[in-house]
């Protein structure tokens, strides 16, 4: 008597059983697009600071029969324009070993000794807070050696930003279809339970429930499945996302984004369970109260 | 109390099953329901506890036009009825105390005083040892009984039972017969629906007569004294 059995005997049906576990699958892909959103975001993120602030200048190689000594000077002449504009911090010419190294995953080892007609390649950097005029700099290097290019990255990253913000766009749009999808099976059940129990509610009704009262043990009963659900499919897509993290860390590269995520992160997932709950508990009570109010 | 004019209902498009009826019930009186089966009883009953609508007319109740009620208006007025259904409708999955204490819950109260309340009820009914049992553990006039504790427990302004004493002896009708008079000394307003002539003739009360799709109201059998029921039409 003091903690009374529900009026209308919703844990015992068949939803009881499949709905958390329906629940759970769609939760289970949410939370991998929500994982996929997130590390896409960091990886664009990571780009943009690692980015910005820094410019490369080619200086070109305009005749093959030119002389170290000759090359050396035409990039002494950009690095003067360089270290004259105001707003750069630093400009660094990289040696040809080093270029040949950065190369060497795509060409392959030994390029510096065959003579390739490698372009010189000078690393800026500039102060974010006073940026050098791009365009007055960029003449400045023409006149200084013809055919110098100056590439600021942003071509390169508005590309990959365009392609993170459609991959953000499709997890955005799952999310959605699958929380759609979980909502209309949530409905479903709810209507399906108010016909399996007519004879109860009709009785309730009877005996003077409002329909609030009604709509409430539905609810109870909805956000109980939804947590349920919540939780399993947060941990199934937890055991999903953690071992592959701990496989991009054993690999080490650079490329691969990382798994190390703070709080906000973390908590973006954490979220999840709970906001299925609720939206299963909402969603069964609306449900309720328009099937009823359609009664006579 | 209740007031029903010129009310007709029938089921989907077929006949009126009644017609024509106007009454009013005064607060406080005590009225027998009777007529052969299928003479519409029950139909009248459900207008009364708002289960079913008129086809046509009016009824009032408790002073309210009930056809302008809302959904939440209907609700607070249902918690001043009680209702004994003839197939009693108990919910099989919550025990005889429960079930019994559903009125009180649905009106919101809980604790010690329901709980008291129950208690000294199914006492009253000769249930007291079956307060945690199932309904479907007990027998058919035991549930009977259990249907009418719930019906009173709410202490309703109008009280609706439709034969509530089909599946009890005598003995036990009797007994059931003089709660309800008991209640009705206390202020509520009783309408019961039997077929049983003896208690008819036993407990002298005025009776609503169905027949012929109509109804009559009749003064108590044995006296000449005005019942408590008015303006009767045929």
């Amino acid at each position: 008597m003091e903690r009374p059995a529900a009026d209308v005997p919703l844990a015992h049906d068949a939803s009881e059983r499949f709905l958390p576990w329906l629940i759970a699958f769609m939760v289970y892909l949410a939370g991998l697009a929500l994982a996929c959103a997130i590390v896409v975001h960091q990886l664009v993120a990571r780009w943009d600071t690692g980015l910005s602030g820094q410019l490369t200048v080619e200086v070109p190689l305009t005749d093959p029969e030119a002389s170290a000594r000759e090359r050396q000077v035409e990039v002494e002449r950009v690095l003067a324009v360089l270290n004259g504009t105001p707003g750069v911090t630093g400009a660094m010419h990289y040696q040809p070993e080093e270029i040949a190294e950065l190369l060497e995953p795509w060409l392959g080892s030994g390029i510096a000794d065959q003579s390739l007609p490698l372009p010189a390649m000078i690393a800026v950097t500039i102060d974010p807070a006073q940026p050098p005029d791009l365009a007055a700099l960029g003449q400045a290097l023409q006149r200084a050696v013809p055919g110098t290019l100056l590439d600021d990255h942003q071509r390169w990253l508005g590309n990959l930003l365009d392609l993170a913000r459609s991959i953000q766009l499709i997890a955005a749009v799952v999310v959605v279809l699958v929380g759609a999808a979980a909502v209309l099976a949530v409905a479903f059940v709810a209507r399906a339970g108010l016909a399996m129990h007519g004879p109860a509610i009709e009785l309730l009704h009877l005996m003077g429930a409002r329909d609030a009262y009604i709509a409430r043990q539905f609810q109870r009963h909805a956000l109980r499945l939804g947590l349920r659900g919540g939780v399993i499919g947060t941990g199934l897509a937890l055991a999903t996302i953690l071992p592959v993290g701990f496989l991009i860390e054993r690999s080490q590269d650079g490329m691969l984004p990382s798994l190390s995520w703070s709080l906000p992160e973390w908590g973006a997932l954490a979220l999840l369970p709970v906001v299925t709950a609720l939206v299963t508990m909402v969603t069964a009570r609306l449900t309720v109260l328009g099937t009823l109010a359609r009664m006579p | 109390m209740v007031r029903f004019e010129d009310v007709a209902i029938k089921y989907g498009a077929g006949p009126d099953i009644l017609s024509d009826v106007s009454f009013h019930l005064a607060p406080g009186s005590f009225h027998f329901l009777s007529g052969p089966s299928g003479a519409g009883k029950s139909s009248l009953l459900k207008m009364m506890y708002l289960a079913n609508h008129p086809s046509s007319g009016r009824i009032a109740l408790f002073g309210r036009d009930v056809a302008s009620l809302t959904r939440d208006e209907r609700a607070l007025l249902r918690r001043r009825v009680g209702v004994v259904f003839q197939d009693f409708r108990l919910l099989p999955h919550l025990s005889v105390a429960e079930n019994v204490a559903l009125p009180l819950r649905i009106a919101g109260r809980r604790g010690d005083k329901v709980r008291e309340h129950v208690t000294e009820l199914l006492a009253w009914v000769g249930l007291a040892e079956h307060f945690n049992n199932l309904p479907a553990t007990l027998s058919g006039g035991q549930q009977q009984r259990v249907a009418i504790a719930r019906a009173v427990i709410g202490q309703p302004s109008l009280l609706l039972a439709d034969e509530p004493t089909g599946n009890v002896d005598d003995r036990i009708a009797v007994r059931l017969l003089y709660l309800f008079e008991e209640l009705n000394k206390l202020g509520t307003t009783v309408v019961i629906a039997t077929h049983s002539q003896p208690l008819v003739a036993r407990f002298n009360h005025p009776l609503i007569k169905l027949g012929d799709g109509t109804v009559r109201v009749e003064a108590p059998p044995e006296r000449t004294s005005r019942s408590p029921a008015e303006g009767s039409v045929a």
